[in-house]
């Protein structure tokens, strides 16, 4: 209890329909459930699907004043677009993990930690490309556990309809899956 | 709604203020969805039936507010949501319900203008839109809030003031006031008291009594409700009238109705006054605020404190009638009022600039982007 109060502020960013706004939400609903003030605000295009969209998630100790911030602590980029307009946003010894499946141009900084996760190859090799999200996301907590996977899961629950839950043991695996890639990941970086 | 203790639920401001709705007794809601104000929408089409009211999809949003002033006619109370080009269609009939002294509630939620601009962007740019809508310049009261549980305690509010003076009440938003969900702890929203319009105490008998519809003694009393179709005839016209609700032209009357309509909201103007203020001692630059920039207002503040300067606040959460009361007496030793907002033109500071005496008064604006707590600091003496 006698390091730095919790102040996590993040950005999740990628094309419509990728489930970038759900996964925010699901962090923000787990930061909640643990009783740390968080605020979600969502940012997207006027498109239905295929816009950029992206939402920042703040988590944190204290009350927070402002929803607006314009560099992060953590950047979690699922395209191209959101890397080159993000990684630069990220505050020197910050994170950036992306999705390395989509992604031409890799980041170049060397003063954050960069973690590359295939979570799309990885979501096509579980049989349901709905759940990249949830990979990315284990990959985070496994890098910055802001909250706990049980929190995650429980905030599943919560904010899925009773009719999905046969679903949770899928969510819960893909989370877990995150978590080892992003530990190679970080494995590899360090060697 | 919230008796249970200690509730703690993730909420969107837009769903606060359906829930503010509910809890004022709201029980007909008509709307067309409209980014970003269809969390209002939706959530009052989910939850209104189950709760003994009336949620309709309207065809488009001039009937959506006509259906809801039918409905007030009747004696429920009504509320619909929009955003900016919503906003544009409803005007007619902002002023038929202002006219013709009817409760009713107006969210509406601003994105970027003008016509149907950016949809998913934030904006402030509606305030002189929004109060400047009627022809003949009557006061529209507006409420602003700036986090989730201002959305639900100035809902309320405005429900009330519309109730007590039979007018229509805008709650204003943009849309990151709107959208942004945080952290609600339901144990943190004010006692609330609900109240509703002054009904007629006259009883009647079939539709043979007459009385006058608009009766008041003075000029700034409200007159008492008579619910239309019910047991003594309600007389009620868009256009100029007298006092029983009948079409006339310039006659002593139907002026003093026409001066009555201003007049009853003057009268309550200093009751109306809601601000929130965090006044520091010595501090020579006052942050005025409302609506989303009042976030980055609070942080701009909390950073200028943490580094040893001196700053104060003022949050309007009741942007008009103008809170002059509470703006002048917040000035003692201030040489500098700055004033955030997402609009190119400082549309709020060009409306309270003449309530200041010498003090230096400047804007922060921009559109497009959120402004950031370091654009506000840069202007702070």
């Amino acid at each position: 209890m006698t390091k730095n109060k919790l102040n996590e502020e993040i950005i999740f960013a990628g094309f419509g329909g990728q489930g970038v706004l759900s996964m925010g939400m699901m962090l923000a609903y787990a930061g909640m459930l643990e009783d740390r003030e968080v605020c979600w605000m969502p940012s997207y295009g006027p498109e239905m699907r295929g816009g950029t969209a992206n939402c920042i998630v703040i988590v944190s100790e204290e009350s927070i004043s402002s929803p607006i911030v314009t560099t992060f602590d953590s950047a979690v980029v699922l395209n191209q677009p959101s890397l080159d307009k993000f990684e630069p946003a990220v505050r020197p010894d910050g994170l950036l993990i992306y999705d390395s499946t989509n992604i031409i141009n890799l980041p170049t900084r060397d003063d954050i930690t960069i973690v590359p996760v295939a979570a799309s190859a990885e979501a096509v090799k579980m049989e349901n490309k709905r759940i990249m999200n949830m990979i990315v996301l284990g990959a985070l907590l496994e890098v910055k556990p802001v909250v706990t996977v049980e929190s995650v899961i429980e905030a599943l629950r919560k904010v899925l309809p009773e009719r999905h839950h046969k679903l949770l043991p899928l969510n819960e695996k893909a989370i877990r899956r995150g978590m080892e890639l992003a530990q190679a990941a970080s494995t590899v970086e360090t060697e | 709604m919230h008796d249970v203790q200690s509730i703690v639920r993730i909420r969107s401001g837009n769903q606060m203020v359906a829930e503010g709705a509910l809890r004022a007794g709201c029980k007909f809601f008509a709307g067309y969805p409209i980014t970003p104000a269809s969390g209002i929408y939706k959530t009052m089409i989910d939850t209104l039936p189950g709760k003994g009211g009336v949620a309709l999809s309207a065809p488009d949003e001039i009937s959506a507010l006509a259906y809801c002033v039918g409905a007030s006619l009747r004696g429920q109370k009504a509320m619909t949501a929009t955003s900016g080009p919503g906003w544009a269609l409803m005007t007619e009939t902002v002023q038929y319900a202002l006219m013709t002294e009817t409760p009713v509630v107006i969210a509406t939620v601003q994105r970027l203008g003008p016509s149907t601009g950016g949809a998913t962007q934030n904006a402030q740019g509606d305030v002189l839109f929004v109060e400047n809508c009627t022809s003949g310049g009557y006061t529209i009261p507006v409420f602003t809030p700036s986090n989730p549980i201002e959305c639900y305690e100035l809902t309320h509010i405005a429900f009330t003031w519309s109730e007590l003076l039979r007018t229509p009440v805008v709650v204003m938003l943009d849309k990151e006031v709107g959208m942004t969900s945080e952290d609600v702890n339901y144990m943190d929203i004010h006692d609330l008291t609900t109240l509703s319009r002054q009904r007629t105490s006259m009883s009647g008998n079939g539709m043979d009594k007459n009385i006058d519809t608009y009766y008041f003694e003075n000029p700034e009393d409200v007159p008492s409700f008579v619910p239309v179709g019910g047991e003594i005839k309600s007389t009620v016209t868009g256009s100029a009238h007298n006092k029983a609700g009948r079409l006339q032209k310039n006659s002593p009357e139907t002026l003093e109705v026409l001066y009555h309509l201003q007049k009853k909201i003057d009268a309550n103007a200093n009751q109306m006054e809601l601000v929130k203020r965090d006044i520091e001692e010595g501090a020579r630059t006052l942050i005025v605020s409302y609506g989303i920039t009042a976030r980055t207002a609070r942080e701009a503040v909390r950073r200028l404190r943490k580094n040893g300067e001196k700053v104060s606040w003022l949050n309007v959460l009741s942007l008009f009638p103008v809170p002059e009361n509470k703006l002048r007496n917040s000035l003692h030793g201030i040489e500098r009022i700055v004033i955030p907002e997402e609009n190119f033109g400082g549309q709020y500071r060009s409306v309270i600039e003449n309530v200041f005496d010498d003090q230096d008064v400047v804007g922060v604006n921009k559109i497009g982007s959120m402004i950031t707590p370091d654009e506000i600091i840069a202007k702070v003496v």
